[in-house]
């Protein structure tokens, strides 16, 4: 068997590598076996990988806007490592080309011959795997302390304006047409199927109406989901806390499910809840509002350019 | 320097200034704003209400009061204002 590798042209042609039994161009003509695709900006260091072993080139062709180079079976391997290893880089450093692109032009000055280079790889790829696990538990535990601080700081406001929240009410229901026949009773038929829509992704959910219910499937076990509230604000006319739903593993926030602002209207004693964008999870409980006014965008940034006077009661 | 736009709001009701509506281009669906708020009561508004492009305008032409039996009254100064109404992630669309 050979290696086939096309290089394609940045930005437009994605890069390909498969095995075929043929050293010949009809390899990719055929669509031979074990494909392997890197999207074109992305595959540049591929290109480094193929310029280190150019003596091992077995032959060369031109099809379909990519230059093809043929080498021996063994640099499949090495190509499907190369590429473990920027998919991980690119994750690792959050798509930022260049720093893929310098982190594997280092690596690959270490590179001598085939088998060992695979082998730093993988070891690369493992290592890369490692710290970005420990990136993420470390964001995890970084948030769970942030939102408990939020918790002791917006106490008093919770209790005095939301006590329900720290204790809701929990309806069960054993399908989505049940959910929303039950919202149904509180809601018009067009809330409740977004409601219900919502629920089918990001369930446990909660509703507010004269008081806070908490929806979830009959089989679920809300033992990893929790309610933190991360920020509060009180004025004459309204007092509001931003609260987001997540759920739970080994004791550190795992996966935010929703975030929302809850609210009373001081003026009609009336409670309400907005979900808003999850982009908006580090921000303040007041840009949260603004949002639910329309007056940013799903990232705080305001959306009109003029000054803006706001009159509410 | 920039104008100041001024956005009013009532509940769940929002009024935001707009400039260089050309009115005659709109519809007119009346008189008098009413929008009936989720739990029956209705935000008032006496002064012209348009359409345009699946957007409701209403043309204040002198000071005029906003009612809601549960908020208290708000005085809208002249102006062309787009109707509006608070959003929800989870239902996509304005509440209206």
């Amino acid at each position: 068997m050979f290696c086939h590798i096309g290089l394609g042209r940045a930005y437009r042609r994605s890069y390909e590598f498969f095995l075929s039994d043929v050293i010949t161009s009809s390899g990719a003509k055929k669509r031979s076996r074990n494909i392997f695709r890197v999207e074109g900006f992305l595959g540049y260091p591929l290109r480094i990988f193929v310029e280190e072993f150019k003596d091992s080139t077995i032959h060369m062709y031109r099809y379909s806007g990519r230059q093809y180079y043929v080498f021996p079976e063994k640099f499949y391997s090495l190509f499907v490592s190369v590429s473990k290893l920027i998919y991980t880089l690119n994750r690792y450093h959050r798509r930022d080309v260049e720093k893929i692109f310098n982190h594997i032009n280092r690596f690959v000055e270490l590179c001598k011959d085939v088998d060992q280079c695979i082998e730093m790889l993988l070891r690369e790829v493992s290592y890369i795997e490692n710290l970005f696990v420990k990136r993420v538990v470390k964001g995890r535990k970084a948030l769970t302390k942030r939102f408990r601080r939020s918790m002791e700081r917006c106490r008093d406001v919770v209790g005095r304006f939301f006590p329900d929240l720290l204790n809701p009410y929990i309806h069960r229901y054993e399908n989505f047409e049940e959910l929303e026949e039950f919202l149904r009773k509180f809601f018009s038929d067009r809330v409740a199927r977004s409601y219900r829509r919502f629920a089918e992704i990001r369930n446990p959910i909660i509703v507010a109406r004269d008081g806070i219910i908490l929806l979830a499937k009959d089989n679920q076990l809300l033992d990893n989901f929790s309610i933190y509230v991360d920020d509060c604000s009180v004025t004459s006319s309204y007092a509001i806390t931003k609260i987001v739903g997540v759920e739970m593993l080994n004791g550190y926030v795992y996966r935010v499910k929703w975030v929302a602002i809850l609210g009373v209207d001081l003026y009609t004693k009336q409670l309400f809840l907005h979900y808003v964008p999850p982009t908006l999870i580090l921000r303040k409980a007041e840009l949260c509002r603004l949002w639910v006014l329309g007056l940013v965008d799903d990232f705080g940034r305001p959306l009109y350019e003029d000054n803006v006077s706001l009159v509410e009661v | 320097m920039n104008k100041t736009r001024k956005i009013y709001r009532q509940g769940d009701l929002i009024l935001v200034e707009e400039e260089g509506i050309d009115t005659n281009l709109a519809m007119k669906e009346g008189d008098i704003l009413e929008i009936a708020s989720e739990n029956g009561n209705t935000h008032k508004l006496i002064s012209p209400v348009y359409s345009l492009y699946g957007r409701r305008y209403v043309v204040v032409k002198k000071p005029s009061t906003l009612i809601h039996p549960q908020h208290p009254k708000l005085v809208i100064e002249p102006g062309i204002y787009r109707v509006e109404f608070v959003r929800d992630y989870a239902l996509n669309r304005s509440i209206d």
